[in-house]
């Protein structure tokens, strides 16, 4: 829930960190703006990444303005007013939320999300609203969860082919980030796998333990290799998303993105397999 | 186009800054690292940019005088394998893969009886899967094609990437490809700066002069 595809805070400059967590905060409001109260429920660290990329090659320099968090009410913080790029990223996290849980209850393991499933009529009202903003990435994400279900079905062993819907998707994602960036959505696509792979680390022993399809289960590794294993598919992606990068014109958010590239992924690919029980960030 | 701008300078950097400048940059931009990926052209531009911005301002310090330096050559593109007699529907197949026609490039690959003892037909299996992102089949097929062939540079050069990749190198790495610990090497700490006061004040009377 918290996310994978985050800066390593330890190397970052305080205004840096400021300004990322005005990002992060920003995107908590537009939620709520633009879906409600209860949309920031939904609130996820990785969609932060692609506003940032959105905003910067747009050279877009976001306005920060002292705000009251729901969750800290004591004192006002800085928090980014609305921009492209945490419009996108709001848009993108309703829909992925819409489609994991639709995933989930076509999988009969609903039982599992009670809480989210309470979500569940205001998320389709709220995908609605989504899907008409982003309808090329309503299709997307629509068509890849239905081949993320075939893939299951028959299975497959194949860690890339496992990984390919969700690729995918982020791909969708970051070309919308920024039309015609052919290296973003490169980007994309492998921090999509990375997100995936992770993901499948963690959950080795829920999936396990429930039948549910994990692709490192299937392929006979224990935990331990099932986590090696993670952690050397996303090494190579992240050196490809590094790649990608390279290539674009990253904006004044430079330093922080930078960060979350070449020290925040390696960091959460350091620690793959580990349950994380709440966000490494104070709130 | 800024040239200042291409290479992160301000106005008035000396030569010694422009050429580290430009030597970073263009080892982000290597074009070794794009050859086998569909990002090459971006790559390529990306580099001509950045010889145009250091020209224009090498030239500019050596008041018109135009400068050739080291600057990295820029690949034209995968080259097909110098050793093995070009093989017409092999290059057909690179180029549906430079295009992006990979499932198309895979069907064909799939179709030819006995590929997989061929060290060209692996990597351009490999390539396929470079293409689509799918990195974990991509270094199979590489591994198995500089098994056929050692000695290729084109293939060791795509094995060597995605090896170094998996070993947690990321291209271009601001912070060093130490990581963490690259960016911790750099300057003293308090504990540093402490320690060296301390064996200052034993030494020598903390600056005041000889034992």
């Amino acid at each position: 829930m918290f996310g994978y595809v985050l800066p390593l805070t330890a190397e970052l400059k305080v205004r840096e960190w400021h300004a990322y967590r005005a990002y992060y905060c920003g995107l908590c409001k537009e939620l709520k703006r633009e879906y409600g109260f209860l949309s920031r429920f939904l609130l996820n660290y990785d969609l932060v990444l692609p506003a940032l990329l959105a905003d910067g090659m747009a050279g877009t320099q976001a306005r920060m303005c002292p705000e009251r968090c729901m969750a800290n009410p004591v004192e006002k913080r800085p928090m980014c007013q609305s921009t492209a790029g945490l419009a996108l990223a709001a848009d993108a996290l309703v829909l992925t939320v819409y489609y994991k849980l639709a995933d989930d209850l076509a999988d009969e393991r609903f039982f599992k999300c009670l809480p989210a499933l309470a979500l569940w009529p205001f998320l389709s009202r709220m995908r609605k609203k989504a899907a008409a903003r982003r309808p090329a990435l309503d299709e997307t994400l629509r068509e890849q969860t239905a081949a993320q279900q075939a893939l299951e079905r028959r299975a497959s062993k194949n860690a890339d082919e496992a990984a390919d819907p969700t690729a995918r998707m982020t791909a969708a994602l970051f070309r919308l980030a920024a039309p015609g960036s052919r290296a973003l959505e490169r980007m994309g696509l492998f921090v999509g796998k990375i997100i995936y792979y992770l993901d499948a680390a963690e959950d080795y022993e829920k999936d396990t333990r429930n039948g549910a399809y994990n692709v490192f289960a299937l392929q006979g590794l224990s935990k331990a290799e099932a986590v090696a294993e993670a952690q050397r598919l996303c090494r190579m992606c992240a050196g490809e998303a590094a790649l990608a990068y390279n290539l674009l014109e990253p904006g004044p958010c430079k330093a922080i993105l930078d960060n979350i590239v070449f020290l925040g992924l390696p960091q959460s690919i350091a620690l793959a397999g580990q349950k994380r029980t709440q966000p490494r960030h104070g709130a | 186009m800024d040239a200042y701008k291409v290479l992160g300078l301000t106005e008035g950097a000396t030569e010694e800054e422009i050429k580290t400048a430009y030597r970073a940059l263009a080892q982000k931009y290597n074009p070794d690292n794009y050859e086998a990926g569909p990002l090459r052209e971006e790559a390529e531009a990306k580099m001509t940019e950045l010889n145009e911005a250091f020209d224009a301002l090498m030239g500019a310090i050596r008041t018109g005088t135009p400068v050739s330096s080291g600057r990295a050559a820029s690949a034209g593109g995968p080259e097909p394998d110098t050793g093995a007699a070009a093989n017409g529907r092999y290059r057909a197949i690179r180029q549906m893969i430079n295009s992006g026609a990979v499932e198309q490039a895979l069907a064909e690959l799939n179709a030819i009886q006995g590929g997989a003892n061929d060290a060209e037909w692996n990597f351009l299996v490999g390539s396929a899967y470079y293409y689509k992102g799918w990195v974990a089949d991509a270094l199979r097929y590489f591994q198995t094609a500089c098994r056929l062939a050692p000695g290729n540079r084109e293939y060791e050069a795509a094995l060597r990437n995605l090896q170094n990749s998996a070993g947690g190198a990321m291209p271009g790495n601001p912070y060093g490809n130490n990581g963490m610990a690259g960016a911790q090497a750099v300057g003293c700490s308090c504990c540093d700066m402490c320690t060296a006061m301390m064996c200052m004040d034993m030494c020598c009377g903390c600056g005041r002069g000889g034992c």
